[in-house]
Order: structure tokens, then C-alpha cells, then sequence
């Protein structure tokens, strides 16, 4: 069976390895911060070692999972261009392929909140009449996120077509 | 306000007359302003003898005798009256070179302002208020979304439907909102003649067919099945408390469904005029509502279980620009309430010309999917032929999804990690926000990606085929 996932040209534009390293801050930190947190207030409260260990326990593997999880997240976003479709993939359990004609895209937002900016990178969002489309990329280096997005404007507006 | 901050589309050309009707009636109107019919006062009085009446139902509850009762719906009366005679006299409209203005407000004014090339919609409705006094209301909706439209309360029925048709005429002079395939129907027609020309009728709804599609509506049943024990257990047990609360969402319910169905839907009639599919329904109102033939997204044939019978089918469409799935005065998501078979097949030609929903070859899921959908597999289907794309689902309500070609915003295939295991995905044809959803799910992953890129080209195909009359017109700005 063909892979369904499959690169429409030769191979997904893949996207930064940033996003991992973002994603771990986002999801880890807090996660590390409310186990240590619970840990700490049921020694001093309750003072059962077990029940203090089992959380300690449960925290560490909770970030074990997550730092497995980013990487996987950030190697399943791809993108690609042909002539006349934009097409994301993404996912890691659910996985999803959008392809979004130029002519229909409405119009297409940047944007990167203060961690994505520490490292440089931003999130693309298609949109299209439709809702549905919801193609979205993050972690695209600054320039790539700018990059595609004026050049997404521009064939928007050339190939626009009407409702 | 001054006319200087007007915001004119071309200041070269500001009062040209690019309609070719009705120009010369309108020149003094567009000099001063005209005022809407003396009738509209009376219009909303009735409002005010209702608000009179719950504003003071303490003392007639207490004592309810003719002369109190008269005295309030006097007050109400009068109140009302004067209201609505200072609301007439200080309302104006103008229809100038590039908009339509309506300034009112005594105290405060308020100048609201329809620029033609804003223009998405205008139509013609009668709240019931203005049906008795045999007047209508014009609704003019502009392009950015909620609120923006601006309303002339009220005309002579004639009035308004004249307007309209200037209004209409206008807009598409500026050349911003959609088309509608008129041009393409009947290129021989010259377009400001269009205006006066006879509207053709496509369908007109059977009551008897709506009482009894409704009275045959699986939730409808449900409702009134509830009611029934809820009284029954109430006449039982004598415990009257349980009533209001057991009662009301049943009743309420059923009252819903009934206003819903019949009495807004009440004597549907559908014609087809220069600028699109006209609707006209309603019992106690009547709404008049236009469906623009090129904005039509989508259509969805329904077949409720209960209907199988008679083979009736439900029609339901999504137009560009309103979105939301819930029927309202200004956007309208039921094309057909009810109708046989060839009318609904006649209607969606009218709306998607060359489609017949129900003939487009389809081909059915793998037996495996049955999985996720233990009855339902055996229904779905998904197909297409060189005009639109169909799915097909529901078993207990038979569902015909149909999206045009040139109408595929984007196209997406998803697979979730039980799906993977037994090979199969999801596909899914955006359309705007509407009723109509094309997504198939569960279909086998291979045939499912062969089936959308097969999408994205039939819709790059017709995008281009469509091009000499689409170009220019983005709508949804």
C-alpha cells in the first residue's frame, strides 16, 4: 500500500527542529512545575513517602512521554508547494494532509508568541471560506514563515477565483 | 452629515447612472430624502399596547374590569402612536450615485449607510406587523458580517420590490458582489431590462405535504410522546409540582419544531428571477429572501426515515456569506422543505445547473469499516462526476452531500491510530460554514488519498473553466 501521507512532489519541506525544543519548554515546564509543586506541599502536609514518591514518579515519566512526544510532533509537520495547491501535513496519532488551492486562500496569518520568537520561529495559518481547512504550520524559521507567506498572498491574489 | 466624506467608489464618475432604471422616477429623491410610507407609525404600535399591558398586569390581575383594560391599551395606543409619527417624520432615505442612506433619530441621529459595491444582499420581508397594513420592509445586508445592515421600515409592497430592484441593479453596476450565472443563462437579455422581467416558478410547496412531513418528523414524535406521559404520569399521580419542569422541555420542543416548520415554511414558493432563486415563505410573516444561483456552495438532499414512504426529500444549501447553520430571516438554509423526488431534482437543478444529486455514480466503503459504523457503512459512499462531488450518509436520515467542483475551498485526508491499524481514512471537502459537510469517513486509505487528489484536480479544472465569469468578483472581502 502506498503510503497516504506521502509527499505530493519529491519530499515535505520539513520544519524547524526549534519546534521541538519549544514544544518541550511549553508542555515540560509546567508539568514539572505542578508535580514538583504537589510533591512538595504532600510531604509537608501529609508525609507519606510513598505517595510523595508515586507523584514524583508519575511527573518523571509524564516528561519522559513529552520529550519523546515533541520530537515526534515536530518530524510529522511537513509542507509542500506545486504549481497550483499548498499542501500540510501533520499529526502524530492523528494524522491529517490538507491541500489548499492558492486561489482560495482568504488570507494567511503569522504568527509566534514570546518563546517562538526566542527561538526564531512562527506558526503560518492558512484560511480559506471554509473553516475546515484549518491548515496550519508551526515552526517555521522568521524568514521561511514571512517568506511563504507573501508568496501565498501573491498567488492568492493572482489565481484568486470567486466564491 | 456631509456629503464631502461620502466614501464614493469613483470619485470621477459620482452620480453616474449606470442602472438604466428607473433613474428619472428616483432624481428627486435622491435630491432631499424621501420619507417611508405614513403607515409605518402604526406599524410597531402594537408593541406598546403589549408593553402597556405586561407593564401594568399586576393591577389587572387584581381587578380586571373594561375600563382599566381600555385604559391601558389607550395609553399603549398613544404612546405608541406618537412614537412612531415623531420615528416617521425624522427618517429619510436617500439613494444617491453611490449609496443608500437612511438617517433617523430625533435626539440622536443616526445615519446608516449602504455603499453599493458593499452591497451582499437585499431583500424583501413582512413582519406581520407590516403584512396587516399591507406594507414590507427592505433589508439591505452589506459585506463584514454581523450587524452590518441596514433596514427601511417600512414601504408599500410595490415600493420595496422596486427598490430592490434598483438597489440590486446598482450593486451589480459596481461590479463587486458575486455574479449570479444570469449572464451565463441568458446572454441575450440585457441587464437593466432584467429588473422587470417575470419571474419564472420552479416550486411551490404543498401544505399538506408540510403538515405531514413535520407530524412525520422523528423528533417531533419524540416531543409529543414525551408530553404525553408527562401528563399521564401527572394525571396519575396528582403531583402537579412536576408539570412546569417535566413538561417544558418536551412541549417547548414541540412548539419549536412546529414554528420551525410550518409556520415559517408555511406556503414556500421558489422562483427564479434575473438575480437568483427567490424565496418567498412564512404564515404570519412573510419572508422574502434572495439566493444568489452563483454563491451556492453546496446542497444537501435529506431523507428522513419517516418520509421513505412518499420518497419526500428536504433540500439545504450553503451561500457564500452567511454563515451558520440555524435558519434566520437573512440567511436561508432551507431551500425545500419537502418536496417529491423530481422537484427536488428540478430545484437543485435550478440552483447547481447540470447536477442531479442523486444519480452521480458512487462507490461504497470497505466492508472493514463497519467497525466504526456497524449499520451505517452499508450507506456511506462518496463519488463525483465531471461536476461535483458528492457523499453520500446516515441511515435512519438518508443524506446526499453535494459540493461543485469550482465551489472546493480544500481538500483534507486524516487518519487516527484505529484507522491506521485497519487501514483506512477520512476525507473531507471544505465548504464555508453551512449545513452541507462533504467528508466520508473510514474510506480505504489508498482510495481515499487517489479521491482527493482526484478532487483537487476536478476543482483546479473547473476553477479555470470558471474563470471568464468569475474573475474579479471575490466576494467576502
Amino acid at each position: 500500500m502506498s503510503d497516504v501521507f506521502a509527499p505530493p512532489v519529491e519530499h515535505w519541506n520539513r520544519v524547524s527542529p526549534a519546534l521541538c525544543t519549544v514544544q518541550r519548554i511549553v508542555t515540560i515546564v509546567p508539568v514539572v512545575a505542578l508535580g514538583a509543586g504537589a510533591a512538595v506541599l504532600l510531604q509537608l502536609l501529609v508525609g507519606w513517602w510513598w505517595l510523595t514518591a508515586l507523584v514524583v514518579v508519575v511527573t518523571l515519566g509524564l516528561v519522559g512521554w513529552l520529550w519523546a512526544w515533541a520530537a515526534r510532533h515536530q518530524a510529522s509537520w511537513g509542507y509542500a508547494e506545486n504549481e497550483d495547491d499548498l499542501y500540510v501535513t501533520g499529526g502524530v496519532a492523528w494524522r491529517r494532509l490538507v491541500a489548499v488551492p492558492y486561489g482560495r486562500m482568504q488570507f494567511v496569518d503569522v504568527t509566534a508568541g514570546p518563546i517562538d520568537r526566542a527561538f526564531g520561529i512562527a506558526k503560518v495559518t492558512l484560511h480559506t471560506a471554509s473553516s475546515g481547512t484549518a491548515a496550519t504550520i508551526p515552526g517555521l524559521p522568521a524568514d521561511e514563515a514571512n517568506r511563504l507567506r507573501n508568496r501565498m498572498t501573491e498567488l492568492g491574489e493572482a489565481r484568486g477565483a470567486g466564491l | 452629515m456631509a456629503p464631502a466624506s461620502d466614501p464614493a467608489p469613483d470619485p470621477s464618475t459620482p452620480d453616474l447612472d449606470v442602472s438604466g432604471v428607473d433613474a428619472e422616477a428616483l432624481e428627486p429623491a435622491e435630491v432631499r430624502g424621501s420619507r417611508t410610507h405614513p403607515a409605518s407609525a402604526f406599524v410597531r404600535v402594537w408593541l406598546f399596547v403589549l408593553a402597556a399591558g405586561v407593564g401594568s398586569v399586576q393591577q389587572l390581575a387584581e381587578e380586571l374590569d373594561v375600563r382599566r383594560a381600555a385604559i391601558v391599551i389607550g395609553l399603549g395606543l398613544v404612546v405608541g402612536g406618537v412614537y412612531g409619527v415623531v420615528r416617521w417624520l425624522t427618517t429619510r432615505y436617500v439613494i444617491d450615485g453611490h449609496e443608500l442612506r437612511v438617517d433617523s433619530g430625533l435626539l440622536t441621529r443616526t445615519s446608516r449607510r449602504a455603499p453599493y459595491e458593499r452591497i451582499q444582499s437585499v431583500d424583501v420581508a413582512q413582519p406581520l406587523g407590516a403584512r396587516i397594513l399591507g406594507l414590507a420592509e427592505l433589508r439591505v445586508e452589506l459585506a463584514g458580517g454581523d450587524g452590518s445592515r441596514v433596514a427601511l421600515q417600512y414601504l408599500t409592497k410595490a415600493d420595496a420590490h422596486r427598490l430592490r430592484g434598483v438597489l440590486v441593479e446598482r450593486a451589480h453596476a459596481v461590479g463587486l458582489p458575486a455574479p449570479t450565472d444570469d449572464a451565463a443563462d441568458d446572454p441575450a437579455a440585457p441587464r437593466a431590462a432584467a429588473v422587470d422581467q417575470p419571474e419564472r416558478l420552479v416550486a411551490q410547496v404543498d401544505p399538506g405535504h408540510l403538515v405531514v412531513g413535520t407530524l412525520l418528523s422523528m423528533d417531533l414524535i419524540v416531543g409529543a410522546i414525551g408530553t404525553l406521559v408527562v401528563l399521564a404520569v401527572v394525571g396519575v399521580t396528582g403531583s402537579f409540582f412536576l408539570v412546569v419542569p417535566l413538561l417544558l422541555p418536551f412541549a417547548g420542543n414541540v412548539f419549536r419544531i412546529v414554528a420551525g416548520r410550518v409556520v415559517a415554511q408555511w406556503g414556500s414558493r421558489l422562483t427564479r428571477g434575473p438575480r437568483g432563486l427567490r424565496i418567498e415563505r412564512g404564515l404570519l410573516g412573510r419572508v422574502s429572501q434572495t439566493v444568489p444561483v452563483g454563491r451556492v456552495q453546496g446542497v444537501a438532499v435529506e431523507q428522513p426515515i419517516l418520509w421513505r414512504r412518499w420518497g419526500w426529500r428536504r433540500l439545504l444549501v450553503d451561500v457564500a456569506g452567511s454563515a451558520g447553520e440555524k435558519d434566520s430571516d437573512e440567511n436561508p438554509s432551507t431551500l425545500l422543505p419537502i418536496g417529491s423526488p423530481e422537484l427536488a431534482r428540478t430545484v437543485v437543478r435550478e440552483v447547481l445547473p447540470g447536477v442531479d444529486a442523486e444519480s452521480i455514480p458512487v462507490e461504497p466503503l470497505p466492508r472493514r469499516s463497519r467497525w466504526f459504523a456497524p449499520i451505517g457503512w452499508r450507506r456511506r459512499a462518496v463519488g463525483a462526476d465531471e461536476r461535483a462531488f458528492v457523499t453520500a450518509t446516515g441511515w435512519v436520515t438518508h443524506r446526499i452531500d453535494v459540493v461543485p467542483h469550482a465551489k472546493t475551498q480544500s481538500v483534507s485526508v486524516s487518519q487516527g491510530p484505529l484507522q491506521r491499524r485497519l487501514g483506512l481514512a477520512d476525507v473531507d471537502v471544505h465548504t464555508p460554514d453551512g449545513p452541507v459537510h462533504a467528508r466520508v469517513h473510514n474510506m480505504d486509505a489508498g482510495r481515499a488519498r487517489q479521491v482527493a487528489i482526484r478532487q483537487l484536480d476536478a476543482a483546479r479544472a473547473a476553477r479555470l473553466s470558471d474563470d471568464g465569469s468569475a474573475a474579479g468578483h471575490r466576494v467576502l472581502g
